[in-house]
């Protein structure tokens, strides 16, 4: 019988499986809580956004979405803020991390940058409409605080994802394994 | 050639961000306490609610129009039985504001002059074009006789000619062949004012050499023994030499006929 289910969703499971999308959300959900305690600025680095923009990537917008949600709940559980402001953010990235990935190359380490910097200002740009809408207090230097976590995301999360690919799909060396 | 089919879940995306909306306006709370959510469920609710009132308000006012027609007409004719009797009550009420609003003006006539009278309220009126007369509501058992004098608050109305036991016949002094002697008061000329049946009347019988001045007020003499002495009459309106030896002076009268609504009858002196 004729897989019918598309070739991306299938390689989800592929490559990141169910129990490892719970063990980096609590090992996210961990390292948040440690450096909002102990390393502040750390919190220039936003795991999550890197998780879920690479589940998203390699699945379909459903559990993109539904990955989005659960490490926006947790990151705004550890770093103690409005419940949902993150959640909000990484469910539409996680939404649409599945239909970027059609659009740029991302066995290109700049292809990974960029797309991560520009999620980054997003999420951060939905943070700052929610704020506005809540009419929550934004710091006066907001902005800068987004370019500065845009860019060290980028940084970590394409080198960061591109060694994860090369653990989740090592590359074979057919000159030692021959072809039959 | 493999094509890869990608599903866009909108709806649980919307629904996704709706309960993380929903999160944050629990948290939050305005001025007054009350959660965002509140405030924005009513932005979501209020134009919805007026869209649907104002609909079925639609609806129903067309039902009430053309639909549900079967009791417009008794209801028709209770609206216009009760509008005939408003009108009637509004009528009658103006007539009794007008009367109370005149009767310091008939005391003082009364008081005024030391006569008897009786007030008597103006039950028809011939039309103007025809005759100056005019028919009141008191007759021989209220004292009035053949040539009682007529006047009201403002000046002399005319006579009586024939009565009844409740009604008399009164005759304008404004009515061809009505005649009042006249006088002015500053300076005692007298005369005859005569009606013609407009609403002038002509002051006869005065010398060409007396000054009457246009504005001049006229009075009654009493030498026609029907009127009492000292009752307004009217104003000079023109006043010329004549080709023989009087004046040809006219007078208009205070005395609206057309507006009379009640007189006062002298009965006696």
């Amino acid at each position: 019988m004729m897989d019918r289910t598309p070739a991306k969703i299938r390689g989800v499971n592929a490559v990141v499986r169910r129990w490892e999308i719970v063990i980096l959300m609590v090992g996210c959900f961990v390292l948040q809580l440690l450096f909002a305690f102990y390393f502040p600025l750390a919190l220039f680095l936003d795991l999550s956004l890197i998780v879920v923009l690479y589940i998203g990537w390699y699945s379909g917008p459903t559990r993109g979405m539904m990955a989005g949600l659960a490490f926006g709940l947790a990151q705004d559980l550890a770093y103690g803020q409005l419940l949902g402001l993150n959640g909000l953010s990484k469910t539409v990235i996680g939404y649409l991390a599945s239909f970027v990935s059609k659009m740029f190359r991302f066995d290109l380490l700049i292809g990974r940058f960029a797309v991560m910097a520009a999620c980054a200002v997003l999420d951060g740009a939905i943070h700052y409409l929610t704020l506005l809408v809540l009419e929550q207090p934004i710091t006066s230097r907001y902005w800068t605080g987004v370019l500065i976590e845009a860019g060290v995301t980028a940084v970590i999360g394409a080198v960061g994802s591109r060694f994860y690919d090369r653990y989740k799909f090592p590359r074979k060396d057919f000159r030692k394994v021959g072809v039959a | 050639m493999t094509t890869e089919i990608v599903r866009r879940p909108v709806v649980p995306l919307v629904l996704l961000v709706f309960l993380n909306l929903v999160l944050l306006s629990l948290q939050v709370r305005d001025e007054q306490g009350q959660t965002r959510l509140r405030g924005w469920l009513l932005w979501v609710r209020a134009p919805v609610s007026q869209a649907l009132q104002s609909t079925t308000g639609l609806v129903r006012s067309a039902g009430r129009r053309y639909i549900l027609l079967y009791g417009a007409a008794n209801e028709n004719q209770q609206l216009r039985t009760e509008n005939e009797r408003l009108r009637i009550e509004v009528a009658r009420l103006r007539g009794l504001q007008g009367l109370f609003t005149r009767l310091p003006d008939y005391d003082s006539l009364r008081s005024h002059y030391d006569f008897k009278t009786r007030l008597a309220a103006v039950i028809w009126k011939s039309p103007p074009f025809y005759s100056q007369r005019m028919v009141i509501s008191a007759g021989s058992r209220h004292g009035v006789h053949s040539d009682s004098a007529v006047i009201s608050a403002r000046g002399v109305v005319g006579r009586v000619l024939t009565m009844n036991a409740f009604t008399a016949d009164v005759e304008l002094l404004t009515n061809p062949g009505a005649a009042a002697g006249g006088m002015l008061a500053n300076s005692g000329v007298q005369g005859v004012l005569q009606g013609d049946g407009s609403q002038k009347l002509r002051w006869s019988f005065i010398p060409s050499y007396e000054n009457v001045q246009i504005g001049d007020v006229v009075y009654t003499s009493g030498s026609d023994r029907i009127y009492p002495k000292g009752i307004p009459i009217g104003r000079v309106i023109l006043s010329q030499r004549g080709r023989k030896v009087y004046r040809d002076v006219e007078v208009e009268p205070f005395v609206d006929h057309l507006r009379l609504e009640e007189v006062v009858v002298v009965t006696g002196r």
